[in-house]
């Protein structure tokens, strides 16, 4: 009863204390006291009956005590007491499932998932005991719910780990709960291209910790390893393809040998160098494409003898094989021998489609592979007719021959549209040639400053020297080794003839020097490249390189290589209208795949307005539906789509761009496999787990232990209870002893006046 | 010691003043007057043929001489020296003056930045020789060329070399060095005989349009041409009709034969620095 009428058990009223929501202060309150009973006495100072002392007094102050309690109720009366809440902890652990945790753990005695499962196990233990609520997830591409039983029967068979991708999902997921830390268990292998210290960077922003156990071991022995694959994705046919494979030893001083098979078919094999260390070593290999389409290649090492893991020594390439014709536009001054040897050399390669002007005498011209008669009136006057071409070479040909117009042309073909523009040594070339005040001069990689070129052409004898850069560089690449390289360019024969230049930019690189220096000690650059905007620019100096060609063997082809690699390597930039890329041209099935496409008008500029569909082709020959692209808001020009495939296997692209131009047209493919990404690296990423608990502000433990987690956890748990201890307001102004009080004032009120005659 | 061979090269340059002063003498005006209009350079070259008996045009006398005109790279017009049967008056050096005229006329006519200076080369000396990538040859009689040249004569065709060839024509009207020329080049190609020139063949139209190779006189047979067998690009060009004494400028073989030699000169010149 007694509890009813004060609205709360009198064991509250004993820890608590008794306060007003809004409190006035004293003074007001004394105040408003006063103005009550001033206000009571007066009132019934009025009225006759109530005349006397003592009845007066009464009836005041039974009218004041009932107003000064309604306005107390007023007031919000509460009873305070101190609440400390439940607070709930959150930790989310998520155990790596990928195949790599597979492999064996640190001791050697169970796998890496086993331990880590027996870790999962202690860990939930320990933290449930203290009233933390452990959500486990298990992560691999993407981060799943699941619970500790499921993930007892899981083994580790996920095909990549997106660590990056599964602590931001396991973060999201948690949006609105109160995670308070994330329990990261793993060997630190990522695969995926996000970077996952950035995430748990993020995470720590939240507030959310995120702790790293690793396991696996730090060092792998008696394990061959392909590192990394460098190769390009697309080659021309016929062409030699060059792939740099790093391979790490492992300890292993047998011979090993890196073999390459197409179709199983063995193309090449390399010996493995000797190791120094543990450090990586890189095997060149080439090899020639005989056929068109793509081209689904395996680099493997035989595993040694008692190696551990043998999935790292393979790996999948593809390759795209085309046979396109590069258009060269070749601008010559007059007819001379470097013009007719150069163009027997680029005619003799069917990879390149060499259209000349070459001016007989003025106003004469003399052109040849000009199917569509562009060059009718001399050199293209228009962003159009110029954009058919990839490279442009400017030979033995002065400035004025061109318009300013047509000089601005040739500045955006090279900026805009990433086409290639050469300038080779004569008379009229460089600075000889009036280039100093034009736009070219700001395009090509050498000064023509008067201070960093001769006034004159220098008809002397010299031998090419390449410089470090230019021995390792594609254009002057004879041999692989660029020592070697450098030792059998020593040994070509001397050229007469240069263009003096001294002084490359600053973005430039020089890839070769004359032998002779000049009276000033300094040796005059013969080869200088750049990148100028989305192209490249080059500079050649001498003009007679087809000496090379005559004094040398017929069947020395050195100078025809270097000119297809200077062609190929000027044209490298050039943009096509519809440009096709995928993020990757090695898939794995049921990830998704991105496909990009670039769509610019005839200027190079990028279009946006286009209706980008894509057909995809599946392993077995079958059109998929086509599905549109949408525009990307990420970049101009830029049209983006995912596309999953669901089986392994190779799979053709063709995109189709429609734009006021026309219908444009791309094609690419990519091929699915299951991937030994995971395999790549079997040692455990300690680095990696380290920088994540360390922007996580996490503990990391690389021995499979979680006791730091664990403590850290429990204590943030028992910090964050204290935090939470509050003091709770209960409400006072509907207590049934404070309504009972005031009617019962009011009552008392009503019968004193009742008996005095008052109501 | 000068060997005879050494001493003909020698004496080569000098030779060139005596022709010289002798048409002077003659009277003989400049080639110049021979004037004709070269071709208009159509896409590819594809020109359609014009007869030599093209009227002349104001063309050489309108173009002023030089000024106009961008002379880059250097282009040589060397002299091929090889062993000749003693027993021929002219042998491989014959009328130095004809190569020195045509040199000039080049020069007038065309942009290329052709060097007067006279250069022999020898089949003996192949990477002196490689260093000139067209040679002209020419002599009146037949010649056995020893199995070292031949083997030089081919690598320096294989490599990109071209060589011009004409036959002098013996007392005006052999054929021997065109024979034997045929014969030996069968020894330096022996899987790629040497087989006629059409005359719709860039190399008559290429600068001049030409209706076939010119004829000062000797036995009229086709020019005859070695081509490349994989490009097609004509590597050897060998005409029967005396064109080098055309650039001599004999007065007998008449102005229009001698402007239609110069005129097949510039074009051997202009499809060689072309293809």
């Amino acid at each position: 009863m007694l509890e009813w009428l004060l609205k709360y058990p009198l064991e509250v009223y004993r820890t608590g204390h008794i306060g007003l929501r809004h409190a006035p202060r004293l003074e007001l309150v004394v105040l408003i006291v006063a103005a009550v009973a001033v206000w009571a006495w007066w009132s019934y100072g009025r009225q006759s009956a109530s005349r006397g002392g003592a009845g007066r007094a009464l009836l005041a102050t039974v009218r004041t005590i009932s107003t000064l309690l309604v306005l107390l109720c007023l007031a919000g009366p509460v009873l305070r007491t101190r609440k400390q809440e439940d607070s709930q902890t959150i930790v989310a652990a998520a155990i790596d499932v990928s195949r790599s945790m597979g492999l064996p753990a640190a001791d050697g005695a169970a796998s890496r998932l086993e331990r880590a499962q027996g870790a999962l196990h202690l860990l939930t233990e320990k933290l449930t005991r203290a009233g933390i609520d452990v959500r486990i997830y298990a992560i691999g591409a993407s981060a799943r719910p699941t619970t500790a039983e499921q993930l007892a029967r899981m083994s580790a068979a996920d095909d990549s780990t997106h660590l990056a991708a599964a602590l931001r999902e396991i973060v999201q997921a948690a949006r609105g709960a109160a995670l308070d830390a994330i329990v990261l268990l793993s060997d630190g292998v990522e695969t995926g291209s996000a970077d996952p210290v950035a995430t748990a960077r993020y995470a720590a922003s939240r507030g959310i910790a995120v702790h790293a156990v690793g396991f696996g071991r730090a060092q792998m022995d008696n394990d061959v390893e392909i590192v990394e694959v460098r190769c390009p994705r697309q080659a021309e046919r016929g062409t030699a393809v060059e792939l740099h494979a790093a391979i790490r030893r492992g300890g292993i001083t047998a011979p090993l040998e890196l073999r390459l098979f197409h179709d199983a078919l063995l193309l090449r094999s390399e010996p493995v160098p000797p190791a120094d260390g543990d450090r990586p070593v890189t095997v060149r290999m080439t090899f020639i494409p005989e056929r068109d389409g793509p081209a689904d290649l395996t680099l493997e090492v035989p595993p040694a003898p008692g190696e551990t893991i043998v999935e790292n020594n393979r790996r999948s390439i593809h390759i795209d094989v085309r046979e396109t014709r590069v258009e060269v536009l070749l601008v010559e001054g007059s007819p001379r021998h470097e013009y007719a040897f150069i163009r027997r050399a680029m005619h003799d390669n069917r990879h390149f489609k060499v259209v000349t002007l070459l001016r007989l005498g003025k106003g004469q011209y003399y052109h040849r592979g000009d199917d569509d008669s562009i060059l009718s009136e001399g050199f293209p006057d228009s962003a159009e007719k110029l954009a058919r071409f990839k490279a442009v070479i400017l030979s033995d040909i002065e400035a004025s021959f061109f318009t300013e117009q047509q000089l601005a042309l040739l500045a955006d073909f090279v900026r805009v549209r990433g086409g290639g523009l050469l300038m080779l040594g004569g008379v009229n070339s460089f600075n000889l040639g009036g280039y100093g005040r034009t736009v070219l001069a700001d395009l090509l990689p050498v000064y023509l400053t008067e201070s960093d070129v001769a006034a004159s052409f220098d008809d002397s004898e010299y031998s090419l020297v390449a410089t470090p850069e230019g021995s390792a560089h594609e254009i002057l690449r004879l041999l692989p080794d660029p020592a070697e390289n450098a030792a059998q360019w020593a040994l070509m024969p001397p050229l007469r003839g240069l263009n003096p230049l001294y002084r490359a930019k600053p973005g430039a690189m020089v890839l070769a020097t004359a032998s002779t220096p000049d009276g000033a000690g300094r040796r005059p650059i013969l080869l200088a490249v750049q990148d100028v905007g989305a192209g490249r620019t080059a500079a050649f100096a001498p003009a007679n390189s087809w000496r090379w060609k005559m004094l040398r063997r017929h069947d020395d082809d050195a100078f025809k290589r270097f000119w297809g690699q200077m062609i190929r390597w000027l044209a490298a930039g050039a943009r096509e209208m519809l440009v096709v890329n995928l993020d990757s041209n090695i898939a794995s099935p049921h990830n998704p795949l991105k496909i990009m496409a670039s769509v610019s008008d005839r200027r190079q500029r990028p279009f946006n307005d286009a209706k980008v569909s894509a057909v995809i082709t599946d392993p077995f020959g079958r059109e998929l539906p086509p599905f549109p692209i949408p525009w990307s808001l990420r970049e101009d020009g830029l049209y983006e789509e995912t596309f999953v495939p669901d089986q392994p296997g190779q799979y053709g692209v063709k995109v189709q761009a429609v734009t006021p131009n026309g219908r444009l047209e791309a094609q690419s493919s990519f091929y699915v496999a299951e991937s030994s990404d995971e395999f790549l690296r079997p040692t455990m990423d300690a680095e990696c787990l380290r920088r994540i608990a360390a922007a996580g502000g996490g503990t990391v433990e690389l021995n499979g232990m979680v006791n730091a987690a664990a403590e850290a956890i429990l204590a943030a748990a028992r910090a964050k209870r204290t935090l939470l201890d509050v003091i709770e307001e209960r409400e006072l102004r509907d207590a049934p002893a404070l309504l009972l009080g005031i009617v019962a004032l009011w009552l008392t009120e009503w019968v004193v006046r009742r008996r005095r005659g008052l109501a | 010691m000068m060997t005879g061979r050494s001493t003909r090269a020698a004496i080569f340059g000098s030779l060139t003043v005596l022709p010289v002063a002798w048409t002077a003498l003659c009277g003989w005006c400049s080639i110049a007057v021979y004037a004709a209009a070269p071709a208009t350079m159509p896409s590819g070259g594809a020109a359609a043929p014009a007869g030599h008996d093209s009227p002349a045009t104001p063309y050489l006398s309108a173009r002023p001489a030089g000024e106009d005109r961008v002379r880059t790279g250097q282009f040589y017009f060397p002299r091929l020296q090889f062993q000749c049967r003693q027993d021929i008056p002219d042998k491989w050096d014959v009328h130095p003056i004809g190569d020195q005229r045509l040199r000039e006329e080049v020069k007038k006519l065309t942009n290329i930045n052709i060097l007067t200076d006279p250069v022999v080369v020898n089949l003996d000396r192949p990477e002196e020789m490689c260093k000139y990538p067209f040679v002209f040859m020419t002599a009146e009689g037949d010649f056995v060329l020893p199995e070292a040249n031949v083997a030089t004569l081919r690598e320096y065709l294989l490599r990109g070399g071209f060589l011009a060839a004409d036959d002098c024509v013996l007392y005006g009207r052999g054929d021997n060095f065109y024979k034997a020329f045929i014969r030996e080049m069968a020894r330096v190609f022996p899987d790629n005989p040497m087989r006629p020139v059409p005359k719709d063949h860039e190399i008559f139209n290429c600068y001049f349009k030409l209706d076939g190779a010119p004829h000062m006189q000797g036995v009229k047979h086709p020019a005859m041409g070695l081509f490349d067998k994989e490009t097609g690009r004509l590597m050897v060009f060998l005409t029967s009709g005396d064109i080098h004494c055309g650039w001599v400028g004999y007065p007998q073989f008449g102005k229009t034969n001698i402007q239609a030699a110069f005129q097949m000169g510039v074009n051997i010149i202009v499809y060689c620095l072309t293809h």
